[in-house]
């Protein structure tokens, strides 16, 4: 196991409260769905390890409370993100206006070193909801925002149903490592944690 | 099993208590009152959190614990002069409430505290665990028996006397006004909806605030209402009665302070307590719990949230530095994990009877130590050793990350 190289890849999970960002994160790593996912408090992560292009990657994924509150819990945790993945439900128009602040918010707090380029995904979550009929923001409108900003990647997703995620995240991972170029291998092959001396010194990545 | 020899311990222990009561004369009138309620109490007490209660024979339990009730008061006496002392001091030295930053002695009491052998449980440390009860104690009258008490908590609250035990500990006697819960609800929904009749809460069903609601209040309603079917969903008991009741909870102490509002994490405090006590009795405990017990944690800037991850990080560094090493060179901050074990007061983060156990200790407390111990004490039992900075999916939280 850990003789293989490895390299971590750390996403972000931003939207609203209620939108689904945990039942997008939990389908995809656990490939389930539940009815009965409880609001999350401050921030939780998985993992899972994925191969790209004959590489193999462990993935990161943060989950965020969505109670803007909790942000100023910091968010130094967006620190060193390779991709950040924007949620809205398709069935809630605030939920879609509130876009903008949390992008600008990420790009603040991450601080990214070319913030125009990087790469955020857009998923509008919920679209099996009442067969479609709830759903209030357009794909079009949608895909207008993506535009503005940059070409967005855009998916329309259902938790519920497995729609879309497993594509998303593909997508997602790919982008992540757009962003990548100087800090290959952030990740050593083997971790010593009993030996010590390998800290960074400081906390955050990179 | 453990449950039933954890009984018999209270009930040895108020049994005394009781006995005292007798010679003692006055409080036995209390008694009864007391007891009344609390038989209410445990008829709704059947479904609770943990499955293993039902387990027992509850009519059998009742009657037992009926006896002993009485010297609940007492508990609730001691309690409530801590309560009492505050509201006092309150004014005075601010610092009071907040020197419970655990130094030196709590990192020592924290092994005494391991829950794997909650019987020999710490009997020396008493001293420094709670200085305002100590104060209030040395002043208005000295129990004798509190050293027994928190052993006796450390090692657990029956299951059956939970609830009853925890409205003592937060002092909801001291606390209670009259007839406030009701105004507070009846300040927009046009009052008396309490005593579970289901209409008037269903106009905060809908979604859309009323045009005659200010703005404030809508703010946090609209998240209430987002998290009432995501606070322990499934639970038998969170059916639509419950949900509502909930509701009412919730939207009563944002309104009573409204600096803190609604703030996720409190629909499972107020679910929890909710399970284990009448609505208006869930009401004081909360307000309890989050003015006194968690001032300024869940307020717009969570200062004091922050301040306590700080200071764990410190903890942590010192007794852990290769744990620390090890989340320095993942890039993670102790705050990213521990902050939401602080936050839910371990809910959803640890087996159920785990967090029960921490909630006694805390609520016995009268402070937050116990959040600091609990985290170093899951700190050390998972979090050196354990390698690879990828985690199993199935398994539960804590144990999931380090």
């Amino acid at each position: 196991m850990a003789s293989r190289r490895r390299t971590l890849l750390k996403v972000i999970i931003l939207g609203d409260s209620g939108v689904g960002k945990t039942s997008l994160m939990n389908q995809y790593v656990n490939k389930k769905f539940s009815n009965q996912y409880k609001a999350t408090i401050g921030a939780d992560f998985l993992t899972k390890e994925v191969q790209f292009e004959d590489r193999l990657f462990t993935l990161q994924i943060w989950d965020t409370a969505g109670q803007e509150r909790f942000q100023s819990l910091g968010v130094a945790f967006y620190r060193g993100a390779d991709c950040c993945v924007l949620v809205y439900d398709v069935n809630s128009m605030k939920s879609f206006d509130n876009l903008n602040n949390w992008r600008e918010e990420f790009l603040i707090q991450a601080s990214p070193s070319d913030p125009d380029n990087f790469p955020f995904v857009l998923l509008g979550n919920k679209v099996d909801v009442d067969g479609g009929n709830s759903r209030v923001v357009s794909e079009k409108k949608a895909k207008a925002w993506c535009a503005s900003k940059g070409n967005i990647p855009y998916f329309e997703t259902s938790a519920k149903d497995g729609i879309n995620v497993e594509e998303a995240f593909q997508c997602i991972v790919k982008n992540a490592l757009k962003n990548e170029p100087e800090e290959e291998l952030y990740m050593p092959d083997t971790v010593d944690v009993v030996g010590g001396n390998r800290g960074q010194g400081s906390s955050g990545c990179c | 099993e453990e449950e039933e020899e954890r009984s018999d311990r209270w009930k040895n222990f108020l049994d005394r208590q009781a006995e005292d009561d007798e010679s003692s004369g006055e409080d036995a009138k209390i008694a009864p009152s007391i007891e009344d309620e609390g038989a209410i109490g445990d008829a709704g007490r059947t479904d609770l959190p943990d499955e293993k209660t039902a387990k027992q024979q509850r009519p059998h339990k009742i009657q037992i614990w009926s006896e002993i009730r009485p010297s609940l008061g007492h508990i609730g006496e001691m309690m409530s002069l801590r309560v009492k002392k505050k509201k006092k001091q309150s004014s005075a030295d601010e610092e009071n409430t907040e020197d419970i930053k655990p130094s030196e002695d709590s990192d020592d009491e924290f092994y005494d505290v391991e829950k794997v052998d909650p019987s020999e449980g710490p009997v020396a440390d008493s001293t420094n665990a709670d200085s305002g009860t100590n104060r209030a104690a040395s002043q208005e009258g000295y129990f004798p028996w509190k050293e027994e008490l928190e052993c006796l908590v450390r090692g657990g609250l029956p299951m059956a006397l939970r609830g009853e035990l925890w409205q003592a500990f937060v002092g909801i006697g001291a606390r209670r006004v009259k007839g406030y819960y009701e105004s507070l609800l009846g300040v927009v929904d046009g009052g008396g909806d309490s005593k579970g009749s289901d209409s008037p809460t269903k106009e905060c069903g809908d979604g859309k605030p009323k045009a005659s609601q200010d703005l404030s209040s809508e703010k946090w309603k609209g998240q209430i209402e987002k998290d009432l079917p995501r606070t322990f969903p499934g639970h038998p008991a969170l059916d639509e009665d419950g949900r509502n009741a909930l509701r009412r909870l919730l939207t009563a102490y944002a309104r009573h302070n409204p600096s803190v509002g609604y703030c996720q994490a409190m629909n499972f405090f107020a679910g929890l307590l909710l399970l284990l006590m009448s609505e208006e009795n869930a009401f004081w405990a909360l307000t309890g719990i989050m003015d006194d017990y968690f001032e300024g944690y869940f307020s717009e800037e969570m200062i004091e949230s922050q301040v306590d991850q700080l200071v764990l990080e410190e903890l942590v560094r010192e007794k852990f530095p290769k744990l620390v090493n090890h989340l320095d060179y993942l890039g993670v901050q102790v705050a990213w994990v521990a902050g939401p074990w602080f936050l839910s007061i371990y809910m959803n983060m640890l087996p159920w009877e785990t967090v029960l156990r921490v909630w006694d200790v805390l609520l016995f407390d009268g402070n937050r130590v116990m959040l600091f111990r609990t985290a170093l004490a899951l700190m050390e039992l998972y979090g050196t050793g354990v390698t690879p900075p990828y985690f199993h999916p199935e398994t539960t939280k804590p144990y999931n990350f380090i």
